[in-house]
């Protein structure tokens, strides 16, 4: 009698404990979910603007050495798991490389006046020719 | 005695363990959070200073384009002379007399807060025919962010070093 007394007390307290403690941990979920979206979108972001960067780099490079300049460079075809696209878009106020991906753009204006053609995942050729930057 | 045991034991040293456990968790969750954030945040400084390095490369390493250019046929910018680090006078004097529009876009910072300017070792401005090698403004006091890059380079016919600011913000 005593030992089956004891048992159910063990179920109520047990319960109780784990009441709470799922409270306090539904009560925080919110937050944690949320600094994990941050998370993932801001690596996704960061990782985004180092391939914007690479590529500002080739091209300031290849404008820098001048005619007969070329060099092959390779860029990820995904960003945290997720495809992207490149365009290199001219407006009056210069050349501006987009990065588009899933959850975001990165955007980056460049120094080169003449680009045609536009880098692509995985494997490029960039080459200036008179000083009009092409990608192959 | 038992009616009393009972009601004590939801407060008991299981329940402070279990309590202490949970907070132990979600302060660490805390703590690797603002950590990660503050990774990303250097990470996001130095993709940015980077790219500065490079665009203040191009200035004074490259000729610009056409290699003569004035302020009417300029396409792309740069002030060396063919000499790496040494600044073309004429082409930096054509530079900071353009409108800000067009100085803006060609240095790559069409819409963003920046600083250029050409100083001396003691920190002044230089000047040229009366015009000082300054461009944008200083007024970063309340920007989050602020990127600055200094370069080491010599003005064309004169043996004194001078240096080459740019803050962006």
């Amino acid at each position: 009698m005593l030992h089956s007394e004891r048992s159910g007390q063990v179920s109520i307290e047990f319960m109780a404990y784990f009441g709470i403690l799922l409270s306090i941990f539904v009560a925080f979920s919110p937050v944690i979910f949320n600094q994990a979206v941050e998370i993932r979108k801001r690596s996704a972001a960061i990782k985004a603007a180092r391939i914007g960067a690479s590529i500002e780099k080739e091209i300031n490079t290849a404008v820098r050495f001048g005619d007969g300049y070329s060099r092959n460079f390779t860029l990820p075809d995904k960003i945290s798991k997720s495809d992207y696209s490149l365009q290199i878009n001219s407006s009056e106020h210069g050349n501006f490389l987009s990065l588009k991906w899933n959850e975001g753009v990165e955007t980056r204006q460049l120094i080169a006046s003449e680009i045609q053609g536009e880098p692509i995942k995985g494997k490029n050729l960039i080459k200036n020719s008179d000083g009009i930057i092409y990608f192959e | 005695m038992m009616e009393k045991r009972r009601r004590g034991q939801i407060f008991s040293a299981d329940f402070l363990v279990g309590v202490i456990v949970v907070l132990f968790v979600m302060t660490s969750l805390q703590v690797y959070h603002s950590r990660i954030m503050e990774d990303i945040r250097q990470e996001e400084k130095l993709v940015f200073q980077e790219s500065l390095a490079s665009r203040t490369d191009t200035l004074i390493l490259f000729r610009g384009e056409p290699k003569n250019w004035d302020n009417e046929t300029v396409k792309t910018l740069g002030f060396s002379t063919g000499v790496p680090n040494e600044l073309n006078e004429t082409k930096l004097i054509e530079y900071f007399q353009m409108e800000d529009e067009k100085s803006e876009s060609l240095l790559g910072f069409y819409e963003r807060d920046f600083y250029l300017s050409i100083e001396n070792k003691t920190g002044d401005v230089v000047e040229i025919d009366g015009i000082e090698l300054k461009r944008g403004n200083k007024n970063w006091q309340d920007a989050e962010n602020i990127y600055a890059v200094e370069r080491d380079i010599s003005l064309y016919g004169t043996s004194k070093g001078s240096i080459m600011r740019l803050v962006v913000w």
